[in-house]
């Protein structure tokens, strides 16, 4: 237990990190990682020792990010406007107050935001991203390609030679 | 595409920018790159691309982590965040069940023989302080810049004239202040906060039989200190994640403010003498 508490400390910096690219809000991103943080103290019988602790980390912050989607998505018209940021509607233009990357990550459905980020900004492995998820690595190979080409033509452009090999 | 390579497949292009491939696969798509300008343009803006998610965020793991996630560190009894007032409720009568055994009194226990259990007091500027750090924009119900409408409206609230303490001194500037409900009464917090985006919370409360500490105590719970003393009929508990000694110190700043003050009867608010902080209670009503 002693040393899980230490462990977080440890993985705090980088769930954090990612929080921050997923919910792209600051305040938000701390709630989750809080929320992560804790619900990891109460699970800390499940862990199993051995294990990759940073990736179980990573798969908790995951069921709270997808338990929120899903909670806006399912729950009453009432919406919190905090929760909301987690997953604006796809069609949200962009209105000038964000940088081209956060706009096109907002856009972004957010099970393939998860497999960019865990793969492109956490580094995780594409295997350890399909354990962390839950996913075949066939289905997180299919979600990057769709994520990183999203982002790369909303940030880059299209290809001027229409994109045929 | 040319025949001197063998076809890719876009996992391995995605794979070769993530670093995911052995040397020989590498060396085979690097090949393939040379001769498809194509392609390698586009590995070339996935690449670019991790390195804008990088530059973009990289800077959040070099800021101090949120206070109350390095409480949780150490806390002995990790606590759910309740989302709503009522779980707030829900988890203060929890701690109260739990009674004065959570933390440890620094002071002598046998120089307190008239120690009457303020519990109900700490525990809600112990909520109040852990509830509103967390809201790193959010803490403000009235910021620091309105300053005298604060303080009119707190001290109205409360039925007694108390304004923020001076602790610039401590290097802590007022924040905001805000008003909570105590039981059926009224209670409020100033916030300061540091340079360095450290935090205290000053909680007043006037709810009658939480108070009643013959002299000031101050308790460590988790990271944080909790700091109480009574006047007359107000209640005052400083908390922050300060070494005891240390919201000692302020503690006793806030005190010496408020004892240095002239207790007047009405809503006039004097702050233009002998500092800026204030303490003016009604009498007994």
């Amino acid at each position: 237990m002693e040393h899980l508490r230490h462990s977080l400390l440890e993985y705090a910096p980088a769930l954090r990190r990612y929080a921050r690219a997923l919910t792209g809000d600051a305040a938000r991103a701390d709630d989750l990682l809080q929320d992560c943080l804790e619900r990891a103290l109460k699970r800390a019988h499940q862990y199993q020792a051995g294990t990759n602790l940073k990736a179980w980390l990573f798969t908790i912050m995951h069921h709270i990010f997808v338990d929120a989607i899903r909670s806006i998505k399912s729950g009453p018209v009432l919406v919190d406007l905090d929760a909301a940021v987690l997953d604006l509607p796809a069609a949200q233009p962009n209105d000038g107050g964000l940088d081209d990357l956060s706009a096109a990550l907002l856009r972004l459905p957010a099970e393939h935001k998860e497999v960019v980020l865990l793969v492109c900004l956490e580094g995780w492995s594409y295997q350890d991203t399909a354990r962390i998820l839950d996913i075949p690595i066939g289905t997180v190979m299919w979600r990057l390609h769709r994520a990183r080409e999203t982002l790369r033509l909303q940030i880059f452009g299209a290809d001027e030679d229409g994109g045929a090999p | 595409m040319t025949s001197n390579s063998k076809p890719i497949t876009d996992a391995q292009l995605h794979a070769y920018v993530d670093g995911q491939l052995s040397a020989a696969q590498r060396a085979e798509v690097g090949a393939f790159l040379a001769e498809n300008p194509h392609q390698a343009r586009r590995v070339q803006q996935y690449q670019m691309l991790n390195q804008q998610l990088h530059g973009k965020f990289d800077a959040s793991m070099q800021e101090p982590l949120p206070t109350a996630v390095l409480a949780l560190s150490q806390e002995a009894v990790p606590m759910m965040k309740p989302r709503l007032w009522w779980g707030r409720i829900a988890a203060a009568i929890a701690w109260l069940a739990v009674g004065g055994s959570v933390g440890w009194l620094l002071h002598s226990a046998v120089e307190q023989p008239q120690y009457i259990v303020t519990a109900s007091a700490q525990q809600r500027a112990y909520d109040a302080h852990r509830f509103y750090l967390r809201e790193g924009r959010h803490a403000v119900e009235v910021p620091a810049a309105d300053k005298e409408h604060l303080m009119k409206w707190l001290s109205g609230r409360l039925g007694a004239q108390v304004g923020p303490a001076d602790l610039t001194g401590a290097g802590y500037q007022l924040l905001s202040g805000r008003l909570l409900p105590a039981g059926d009464y009224a209670s409020g917090i100033y916030m300061y906060e540091s340079a360095q985006h450290e935090r205290i919370t000053q909680y007043i409360s006037t709810e009658p039989g939480v108070g009643g500490v013959a002299e000031p105590q101050c308790q460590a719970r988790a990271t944080l200190s909790v700091y109480v003393w009574n006047k007359d009929a107000l209640t005052f508990v400083l908390v922050g994640a300060l070494p005891p000694e240390a919201l000692q110190v302020l503690a006793q700043q806030v005190r010496a403010q408020a004892m240095r003050a002239t207790y007047r009867v009405g809503p006039q608010i004097d702050l233009t003498k002998s500092g800026n902080a204030v303490l003016k209670a009604h009498g007994k009503r």
